[in-house]
């Protein structure tokens, strides 16, 4: 799935939306490596304060948060996802992972240059790189603007450009709030890779 | 997904929750377009229905295919199992450290139709096959569009599924890195001919540090790729070398 690949905005506000992704491989280590997805969360839940969304596609929803990071250290995990905001915050959070070492595939989905910088700073070796290479066909159906920026946030298409635009006319008429709205929004997102600080920041410029 | 116009009371609850805009407020009801409907199941999760008059009906083939692609929650059936058993893709570069499938020398292309925001029918994605399939082009064995091709060879999808509809589905490729040249001027011809968009990604083996193979043809072909990217780091283990 190319999932968090196609995120749009510019580099300014990408300099805000880094995803962390680990997977144990279908064909190599699936098995066995509960012990080891549930140590990686207990290395993430030390930048606890520092997260701006996370989940492992299990999501819980009865309502409330999606996801509990402590409930998150006990469950199943194939997968990993962890949305950041600070450069810095995420390069800590890599480099306590390289160095323990646990050997599950982890991929950086964001800006490019410095995520190379990031790698640099800490002594990894990039291995494959996966580019995007834009929107092609009939673009003029696409949604728009920060309708897209936000829409994009979520890698399957769940957050309805329908909903965003409701939202911004809420907000507009004093319904909810921004940050409100972009929970909400972030509630469409099974995987936990909505960035809702962008998402608060991108809905605020539509309504001022 | 239906709306029962019985017990509709025309609330509105379900029409902004719409991926691809196929809810609509009627006369002093919501309707639906079943022809436009992908079957994701958002509506059903977020709208917050008071009469229940939204409604999932039983799904059989082909119209489920929509929500095999479109709903990521559904698992697909262990017969048509090709890939992950969920969704509309696979790991790709995810976890290319450790399975090898993209190597040196090899490019991987991702074409995801249908996004973003716009959905597809499988008439549009059969277009781009037909015109990659000209090419020499590897295409990925274990994906879920595995299930719905009836000729490989020739590129063609099963009769029945092409008028379904879906929020996306991804075609997986490999080529040689010299093919790239060739393949995507074919990759922009079929983006004119579908009434549709797809987001188009490469996959790259990088060089030792973070140099990429691909840098000097970008820059002969003008093609700057967004700013933003996906980077296997190389922490998993056992790496898979070369």
């Amino acid at each position: 799935m190319t999932h968090t690949l196609h995120r749009q905005g510019s580099v300014e506000d990408l300099r805000e939306d880094y995803v962390l992704l680990l997977r144990t491989s279908r064909f190599v280590n699936h098995e066995g490596s509960e012990r080891t997805m549930q140590r990686i969360w207990e290395v993430i839940s030390h930048y606890r304060d520092d997260l701006v969304n996370f989940g492992n596609h299990y999501p819980d929803w009865g309502g409330g948060e999606l996801y509990d990071l402590d409930a998150l250290q006990k469950a199943k995990s194939r997968i990993i996802h962890v949305v950041f905001r600070d450069r810095e915050k995420i390069k800590a959070c890599l480099k306590e992972i390289k160095e323990k070492d646990f050997g599950i595939s982890t991929v950086v989905s964001g800006l490019c240059g410095e995520t190379e910088k990031i790698c640099a700073e800490i002594g990894i070796t990039p291995h494959t790189v996966n580019y995007s290479l834009g929107i092609h066909g009939n673009t003029r159906r696409v949604p728009q603007g920060e309708v897209l920026e936000i829409h994009t946030l979520c890698g399957h298409a769940m957050v309805a450009a329908g909903l965003i635009n409701h939202m911004a006319e809420q907000i507009r008429k004093g319904k909810t709030t921004c940050r409100e709205a972009a929970k909400r929004l972030s509630r469409m997102c099974d995987c936990g890779i909505f960035n809702t600080y962008r998402a608060e920041k991108l809905l605020r410029k539509m309504t001022v | 997904m239906i709306i029962d116009q019985e017990t509709c009371i025309g609330c509105g609850e379900c029409v902004f929750t719409c991926t691809v805009a196929a809810i609509r407020h009627g006369d002093d009801k919501a309707v639906i377009d079943r022809g436009l409907c992908v079957e994701c199941g958002n509506c059903l999760r977020i709208a917050d229905c008071p009469t229940g008059a939204l409604r999932q009906d039983e799904l059989t083939w082909p119209r489920i295919v929509r929500k095999y692609f479109s709903d990521n929650r559904q698992p697909w059936p262990e017969e048509l199992r090709f890939s992950t058993g969920y969704g509309r893709g696979t790991d790709e570069c995810k976890t290319n450290d450790r399975s090898g499938r993209f190597r040196r020398g090899q490019v991987g292309v991702m074409i995801e139709v249908g996004r973003p925001g716009v959905s597809t029918s499988f008439r549009d994605v059969e277009k781009i096959l037909q015109a990659l399939i000209k090419a020499d082009i590897e295409f990925e064995e274990k994906t879920p569009l595995t299930a719905l091709i009836k000729d490989k060879g020739k590129g063609l999808l099963r009769d029945e599924i092409r008028d379904e509809r879906v929020l996306s589905c991804i075609i997986e490729a490999k080529i040689g890195t010299e093919d790239l040249e060739k393949i995507l001027p074919m990759i922009r011809k079929a983006a004119a001919e579908i009434d549709t968009v797809f987001s188009l990604g490469l996959v790259t083996r990088l060089e030792e540090g973070p140099r990429s193979p691909l840098d000097p043809l970008f820059a002969k072909l003008g093609i700057e790729p967004r700013p933003n990217a996906k980077i296997n780091l190389g922490l998993g283990r056992p790496i898979f070398e070369p």
